[in-house]
């Protein structure tokens, strides 16, 4: 209570440019599932994938993606995606590119005190993109969503929950033909650089006050149709660094249609408004 | 065309020693993260302080640092000035008036790093009773 009263005096100061992943002294990692509810300047390259059974029974894929986002202002970022996937079944290998896809984003609420994220986004897979013999979609899926964050540091009578911190989305994947679906999903975090600079110093030392165990979960149920709900839960770690993170996940798939085996995933994160601050760091216009 | 595994592999490394290239020559700019207090966040020192010393991530601009210090009733306590007259550095140390009598304290920060972000944080500490 003493210390948020401490920090609203600070806070009634000139309001600040923020460091982004920031609300009040939570920060958030950007997530490799779950999109994450901030807007910034920042490429994930490279996010590397494998798994067994995702897409088809028994078929071992190898997956590259890319996203590079970019703030057009403060508020508003563009977004563009893509991967390059392997696949193979019994030896018949295949390789090629996915569907390319774009995005936007808006930052509807950062709620400092409360460590409360809100952002809406909306985005555009681009139908026939990607290479026509991985059997790409040759249409538009649009997909709104809602994303959200809240850290748990006003969890005054708690001391070893505050740390914690519940990331989602909830949205609804469109596309122009067929059934459409809800796409939802979370990610529940245990913040140790929050508990390291903010709880309580229990000398983890130094590269472990900077990385977060988390798990990430991320459904996907037609709204149509009798198809089964897909996804996985991913299980893992975040390594914050000064402007790169790298985060390693195992992917375990929730039914036979997610997956037939356990598989994993690793990601190198650029917080490019961190790296560039003078240049493609920052909003294009303000 | 056909791809193995080994190339996937291949492929993954050299993704990451160009990712990693790409940004070899980029400055160390970030924002400050607390990498160290003392006090530190939830320690109890038996010692009365007779100073505060946070240190931080990455480089700051000291002149427009802030830190305030709380005593049990929202009191603040009386800090001396900064000495020494560099602009930037990665750490704060501000010293008290007097030894911190026994209790519980709250500190709260506020820092400029020099890549323009401020960040902010909060945590308290106890001076236990001899």
């Amino acid at each position: 209570m003493r210390a948020a009263f401490a920090a609203a005096g600070l806070a009634l100061m000139a309001a600040p440019a923020f460091a982004h992943g920031y609300a009040g002294q939570r920060f958030f990692p950007a997530t490799i599932l779950i999109e994450d509810p901030f807007v910034a300047d920042e490429l994930g390259f490279p996010t590397y994938t494998h798994m067994k059974g995702g897409e088809e029974q028994g078929v071992r894929e190898d997956e590259l993606e890319f996203e590079f986002a970019k703030r057009m202002t403060s508020k508003f970022a563009l977004a563009i995606e893509g991967a390059w996937s392997h696949e193979n079944d019994a030896g018949e290998r295949v390789d090629g590119f996915a569907n390319v896809a774009v995005g936007a984003k808006y930052q509807l609420l950062i709620d400092e005190d409360a460590e409360t994220v809100l952002a809406a986004a909306l985005d555009v897979e681009l139908g026939g993109t990607g290479s026509s013999h991985l059997d790409v979609d040759d249409f538009n899926t649009y997909e709104p969503a809602l994303l959200f964050g809240k850290g748990f540091g006003d969890a005054s009578n708690a001391t070893y929950l505050r740390p914690l911190a519940l990331t989602g989305v909830l949205g609804v994947a469109i596309p122009e033909h067929g059934d459409s679906a809800l796409v939802y999903g979370a990610t529940l975090q245990y913040s140790l650089p929050y508990l390291h600079a903010h709880v309580k110093d229990v000398g983890l030392g130094d590269f472990m006050n900077n990385v977060t165990p988390l798990v990430e979960m991320k459904f996907e149920t037609a709204l149509d149709g009798d198809e089964r709900t897909t996804g996985t839960v991913n299980p893992g770690l975040l390594y914050s660094g000064q402007s790169v993170q790298i985060g390693v996940e195992a992917v375990i798939p929730i039914n036979r249609d997610s997956g037939d085996t356990v598989g994993f995933t690793a990601q190198l994160h650029f917080y490019l408004d961190d790296i560039f601050p003078e240049t493609i760091g920052k909003p294009l216009f303000d | 065309m056909t791809f193995s595994r080994k190339r996937s592999a291949s492929l993954f490394s050299i993704s990451l020693v160009a990712a990693a290239a790409l940004f070899a020559a980029a400055p160390a700019f970030a924002h400050a993260a607390l990498r160290k207090a003392v006090p530190a966040a939830g320690e109890v020192v038996d010692t009365p302080p007779t100073k505060l010393t946070l240190e931080f991530s990455t480089a700051i601009d000291l002149a427009k640092a802030e830190l305030s210090v709380s005593d049990a009733v929202g009191e603040g306590v009386a800090l001396l000035p900064p000495d020494g007259e560099a602009e930037s550095g990665t750490t704060i140390e501000r010293a008290t008036k007097s030894p911190l009598a026994p209790g519980r304290y709250s500190v709260a920060w506020r820092v400029l790093s020099v890549d323009g972000h401020y960040t902010r944080g909060t945590y308290t500490f106890e001076v236990r009773e001899r």
